[in-house]
């Protein structure tokens, strides 16, 4: 506690940290203005007294002076906060015009590799497919992380969900286990899937979801030790459906828990497993699931495991099973 | 009798991108006509009548919304099916392009060529 109210204190760590100079920072400004307006109203009251009795109207004339002073120290504060989400707008057109523009080479660079490897060229020698499949993974990567960079920008301006419609989390679970399989099985990881009840539709956005679903099992693969299991399990309630993660990896120790959904976030023990990662999906998936009206948390213990789990409402016509 | 190959107009300014499905595609026994602007897309459309459009949207000369505009309301060619091929993502693009008569609308960046190749034999079953 004492440490926020240090930190939220430190005006001028507040200040460096955001990269703007002392007389455009607004909590600075914020707090002279506030000492100028204490001053004012206490020296006012004592030059009205000791000076001024036989002439109030200096004394107004001080404190409309004074007034002046800190209206101007206030419209220098709105104008900092312009300043300051102008900038960040600029940041957000930086992102997403440099996103999209990557994003077209990349394709290209995709493309190429499939045409290459399908054969449709000519045959090519095991090494050579081995390094166009490696050259391929770093190229899935790369696109990925221009594809998180979009989602951050969608988030920040609350348009993460394209669309809302009823949609089968068990088959784009399935979807997923499929796809990610060969991945499970390079890693010595086995895949587990539970979902023993009937599960009814909920409400979402089914490539977002499968971008949540997609992080959860790949991070269960990833922080898992290798021979470990990594069980999915689906399950409902009156309101909800609710989808668990549960591995036997390297868990989360309980300092870092707190810092899970941060941006950029990496754990120190995670990366010492895998140096590859934006630190970017989880806070993404939360921005995802929360968007559509639900929660994503976690429970966690250090070199035993994690077990990772959301919950959505169910779509409002109860008959729609999957 | 041998079948008349099919013919798929592709309309994109990446010359790697159009190489790559241009490749594929003909491998697979099309014949691909490769233009790489929004004018050059119309006049060939006109001229070729291709079974099906792979239109980018972001183009030099006129842009794939302008494109696909024109072709849609002109009568020679408003009932090839178009799909768009782009990286522009966003609800109000997709939207707009459905609205002017695109088939399909794929975001490059998520799909593999074989899946790209999978929704052109769809469009052209």
């Amino acid at each position: 506690m004492l440490k926020w109210i240090s930190g939220e204190l430190n005006i001028f760590n507040q200040c460096k940290a955001n990269r703007i100079s002392i007389w455009q920072c607004p909590p600075f400004l914020f707090v002279i203005m506030g000492f100028i307006n204490i001053s004012a109203v206490l020296s006012s009251y004592i030059a009205a007294n000791k000076f001024f009795v036989d002439d109030p109207m200096i004394a107004a004339l001080i404190a409309l002076l004074i007034s002046l002073i800190t209206f101007i120290i206030g419209y220098a504060v709105v104008k900092s906060f312009d300043e300051m989400a102008e900038i960040s707008q600029m940041k957000s057109e930086f992102v997403s015009i440099a996103s999209h523009q990557l994003r077209t080479p990349l394709s290209a660079i995709r493309w190429t590799i499939d045409l290459i490897l399908s054969g449709k060229l000519g045959p090519q020698t095991e090494e050579q497919k081995n390094i166009l499949i490696n050259l391929q993974e770093s190229n899935e990567r790369m696109i990925n992380l221009v594809n998180n960079l979009l989602d951050i920008n969608r988030i920040e301006s609350g348009r993460i969900i394209l669309k809302v419609e009823p949609v089968s989390i068990v088959e784009i679970t399935k979807k997923t286990i499929t796809e990610l399989s060969n991945f499970a099985l390079a890693n010595n990881i086995g895949l587990e899937f539970e979902n023993n009840a009937e599960i009814p539709f909920i409400q979402g956005d089914p490539e977002r979801l499968k971008i949540v679903i997609q992080n959860l099992i790949d991070n269960a693969i990833k922080f898992s030790r290798s021979g470990g299991q990594a069980k999915i399990k689906i399950t409902k309630d009156k309101k909800n459906v609710m989808m668990t993660v549960t591995d036997q990896g390297i868990g989360i120790s309980k300092t870092e828990q707190s810092r899970m959904f941060q941006k950029f976030f990496r754990a120190k023990a995670a990366l010492r497993q895998q140096t590859v990662g934006s630190g970017l999906g989880l806070y993404i998936s939360r921005a995802i699931i929360e968007s559509l009206g639900g929660k994503l948390g976690f429970q966690s213990e250090e070199n035993k495991g994690s077990i990772f789990w959301f919950k959505l409402p169910i779509y409002p016509p109860k008959f729609l099973k999957s | 009798m041998v079948e008349k190959k099919k013919k798929i107009l592709f309309i994109e300014d990446e010359a790697t991108l159009q190489k790559a499905i241009g490749t594929f595609l003909e491998a697979e026994g099309y014949e691909i006509i490769s233009v790489l602007d929004g004018e050059a897309g119309i006049a060939r459309a006109n001229k070729d009548m291709p079974d099906l459009i792979l239109l980018d949207l972001i183009l030099p000369k006129k842009d794939g919304f302008e494109v696909l505009a024109e072709l849609k309301t002109n009568e020679a060619t408003k009932k090839i099916p178009v799909i768009v091929l782009t990286n522009l993502e966003g609800i109000g693009y997709v939207d707009r392009a459905i609205e002017l008569g695109a088939t399909t609308y794929l975001v490059k960046a998520n799909y593999t060529l074989e899946e790209v190749i999978q929704k052109v034999k769809e469009a052209l079953a």
